[in-house]
């Protein structure tokens, strides 16, 4: 109990942070149910825009660019993960350490530099 | 070692990480499939940082929960047809008895292979103390190959991932 208690805490915030949001979507779910009884109707669901009937689908299909964000994105996430620990035990490492993860570094500048120069990261449109 | 808290922190994980994982493979629009698995994915790194690996559970975090759910998401609203009406799971009486006996099968295979290895039948050595700084050190001493073939792996990744998603000429596919 006592060498589990930073997360205690943690858990004791996560359990609040799912209940705080629970509880006014409950209670509008009651007031919507209790006062205004739901009576849907072609006119009521229709897609709002304007007074004017519409036109063609409402669905948007995703720019695949953001899928290359993504896995720039996910390649930089693992990246850090390994540059954590080293920056943890960073001041007490040897020169030859150090030199050794600025190479691993580089390889990771080399990455964004290649990417940036491709053009991956230019939003066009 | 087991105290009442961590019992309750494994039954409620347990819970939320089954139910998510029954909700990931049994829900009906498949947006909803890739976020219960992202809730699936909270509860295995739970399940690291109560084992005592907290390193190993920020990073179940870190990179399921924030990268490959992410690219699971994106994959799931990039590729379904706007109009098609065929967002639902299709959910046939054969093919989900199939897969519940494929999934017993290795369930089985699984159990039988732990339940038999001799690791689990020897008393558990004490905690090693695995913290970031010795990990760290290790990184950058004697797993020195190994971190720059990461390195490396991740390079190839990146530039296979990004051409693979780029049409030839550099621009971006539609």
């Amino acid at each position: 109990m006592t060498e589990s208690s930073p997360y205690l805490f943690l858990s004791v915030l996560l359990g609040v942070a799912v209940i705080f949001p629970l509880i006014p979507i409950a209670l509008a779910r009651g007031w919507s149910l209790a006062f205004t009884p739901l009576k849907p109707g072609i006119e009521k669901n229709a897609t709002y825009e304007c007074g004017i009937a519409t036109t063609g689908s409402f669905r948007v299909q995703f720019k695949s660019q953001y899928y290359v964000y993504g896995i720039i994105f996910l390649i930089f996430d693992v990246e850090a993960l390994f540059l954590i620990p080293i920056a943890v035990a960073f001041l007490d490492l040897p020169i030859g350490a150090v030199v050794a993860t600025f190479v691993f570094m580089l390889l990771l500048f080399e990455c964004l530099a290649w990417a940036w120069f491709k053009g991956a990261l230019t939003w066009d449109g | 070692m087991i105290t009442d808290a961590a019992f309750i922190a494994f039954a409620v994980l347990g819970i939320v990480t089954l139910g998510a994982t029954l909700g990931a493979v049994a829900m009906r629009d498949p947006v909803h499939c890739g976020l219960a698995l992202a809730l699936a994915f909270c509860g295995v790194g739970g399940f690291y940082i109560l084992l005592g690996a907290e390193f190993l559970g920020f990073i179940q975090l870190l990179v399921y929960v924030g990268a490959v759910a992410v690219l699971i998401m994106f994959v799931i609203l990039l590729t379904r047809r706007p109009d098609s009406g065929q967002d639902t799971n299709s959910r046939g009486f054969w093919s989900a008895l199939a897969g519940s006996g494929v999934a017993l099968g290795v369930f089985a295979v699984l159990a039988v292979a732990i339940s038999r290895s001799p690791s689990i039948q020897t008393a558990t050595p004490a905690d090693p103390e695995a913290s970031i700084a010795a990990i760290g050190r290790m990184l950058v001493s004697s797993h020195l190959l190994p971190l720059k073939m990461i390195g490396v792996l991740l390079t190839v990744a990146l530039i296979g991932g990004v051409l693979g998603a780029m049409q030839e000429g550099g621009k971006l596919e539609r």
